[in-house]
């Protein structure tokens, strides 16, 4: 079977800069993958193009063995980024039923359904100004997902919380991704959150942008918390980071 | 006490201070009643000549709005020419900024004698000074979409219809709003000083033919309807404005 979303050779150019080179990746279909690395290294940039929003400077993307425009106009992406994409004067569950309206897509998920699943159930009718941040990021991706995407793309959906909420949030996405099966890629700063989710964990070096490594996460899902507590987790986590003080110091 | 009552506190103490202070400077000062009329000569020329004064103050009125609501319109629909198409943006923008700039009280007399003396003057006139501020704040407003907001809505493939209604229409309320706020009064006083050079008619021509007879007490008169006027019009505005943007503190 083809991978879900192939890049051969993709490279990006912004002016003198390159913020993608060569960049070779398969993706398998359902699969996590987590994309860290040092700021400027091109993470937002790749997925960016994935989600059509930028065309390459040479080099393709396939997915769903298609043009990531074609993907886009049968509404198969989903997209969270770090500041919640959502519109000020609506209400929680306009901005998920704004999803629907748009796509015109017909999925199993309601809005209401999602949010309550989500935690939101007595939030429905607030504006996003009355959320905490994290209920802003929740209803964010219930946003994003109330389609049903085969195709998921977020760019440090929890970079802006704290520890905790960011905890809760990622063992949450881990349980929500569980239900509902997505190719994913998530872009994190937090090694720890890479892997607590991710199949794979892809290591970006920058000037030019670059994969430096990749590494196999394989612990069983579902994942919870306690894994942390693990020493396995513990060597994973350091594995990564070792990684990551490579390409820093290179 | 709550905000509201706080505020209207303050303004009723103000409507209560006006003739009470303006009495001690007349009274004060020993200006002649023909310069300086106190409130009780001022308002009881307002109640002999009311059908007068009301029937005046209807035309402005009406030359006011009739011509601010060709500005609004005119305004929105070449605020979103721009947004769209930068190239008419490019075309236009030098004729604005030198129309603009062209003191209205100048081309005043130009229109009369071009147009007679037909309630067109006026209109142009109240047109020329509030179309400005409200193209610019509608402008501004609708460039200030959220990028984040936009991205999403691109990857939805969102038409661009959809985005004018969920994103960039929302996002320019607030601004089209703060244009009101200044415009609406400026269509008022656009509307008196149109009526001082030609009509026969309206506040400005009371204006015009107070001062020929020495009526200092019209004078006042028309004064006072003018800043009732202005204020119920900021008032109006400011009531919109919360009814509009209810989800801002809701
Ligand atoms: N639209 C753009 N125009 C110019 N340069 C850009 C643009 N987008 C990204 N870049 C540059 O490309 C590089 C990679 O950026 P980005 O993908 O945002 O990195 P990351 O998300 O890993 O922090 C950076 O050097 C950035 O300045
Ligand atoms: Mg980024």
């Amino acid at each position: 079977m083809s991978p879900a979303i192939q890049l051969r050779q993709l490279s990006k150019s912004f002016g003198e800069i390159e913020a993608l080179k060569d960049i070779d990746l398969d993706i398998q279909e359902g699969e996590f993958i987590a994309l860290i690395g040092p700021s400027g290294c091109g993470k937002t940039t790749l997925l960016r193009h994935v989600l059509s929003l930028e065309t390459a400077s040479s080099g393709e993307i396939m997915v769903g063995g298609d043009t990531p425009e074609r993907v886009r106009r049968e509404n198969k992406l989903g997209i969270v980024f770090q500041r919640a994409a959502l519109v000020p004067s609506c209400t929680s569950l306009q901005n998920v039923q704004m999803t629907l309206d748009i796509t015109g897509v017909e999925t199993p998920l309601t809005p209401s359904g999602l949010l309550d699943e989500f935690g939101l159930g007595d939030f429905k009718d607030h504006y996003p100004h009355q959320l905490s941040g994290g209920m802003q990021q929740r209803v964010n991706i219930a946003a994003a997902m109330v389609h049903n995407p085969p195709f998921l793309m977020m760019d440090e959906p929890f970079g802006a919380l704290d520890e905790m909420t960011r905890e809760f949030m990622c063992e949450f996405l881990g349980e929500v991704l569980l239900d509902n099966p997505k190719t994913t890629v998530l872009v994190t700063h937090s090694i720890d959150e890479a892997v607590m989710l991710a199949d794979r964990i892809v290591i970006l070096a920058p000037r030019p942008g670059r994969i430096s490594a990749i590494v196999d996460v394989d612990f069983p899902r579902p994942r919870r918390r306690e894994l942390k507590t693990q020493s396995a987790f513990g060597e994973k986590v350091l594995e990564v980071r070792r990684l990551l003080y490579e390409v820093d110091e290179s | 006490m709550t905000n509201v009552s706080r505020e209207s506190m303050g303004y009723l103490l103000m409507i209560v201070s006006v003739p009470i202070i303006w009495q001690l400077a007349v009274t004060l000062s020993g200006l002649q009643p023909f310069i300086l009329p106190g409130p009780g000569i001022v308002f009881k020329t307002l109640g002999n000549e009311w059908s007068n004064f009301l029937y005046h103050t209807g035309v402005t009125m009406y030359g006011a709005i009739v011509g601010y609501a060709f500005a609004n319109l005119f305004a929105i629909s070449i605020a979103i020419l721009f947004v769209y198409m930068p190239s008419v943006q490019t075309f236009l923008m030098p004729w604005f900024i030198v129309i603009k700039n062209i003191p209205f009280v100048v081309i005043a007399p130009i229109l009369v004698i071009t147009l007679g003396t037909t309630n067109m003057p006026k209109f142009i006139v109240v047109f020329l000074v509030t179309f400005f501020p409200v193209l610019a704040n509608v402008v501004a407003g609708l460039r200030a979409a959220d990028q984040v907001l936009l991205d999403r809505m691109h990857v939805l493939n969102a038409n661009k219809w959809q985005i004018f209604w969920k994103v960039r229409w929302p996002s320019a309320i607030p601004y089209y709003m703060a244009a009101h706020e200044v415009a609406f009064t400026g269509s008022i006083i656009a509307a008196i000083v149109a009526e001082f050079f030609f009509s026969r008619t309206g506040l400005g021509y009371l204006i015009v033919t107070a001062m020929e007879s020495y009526r200092a007490d019209v004078l006042y008169g028309v004064t006072l309807i003018a800043a009732v006027l202005g204020l119920s019009n900021y008032l109006l505005v400011v009531w919109l404005r919360k009814r509009l943007l209810r989800w801002q503190d809701a």
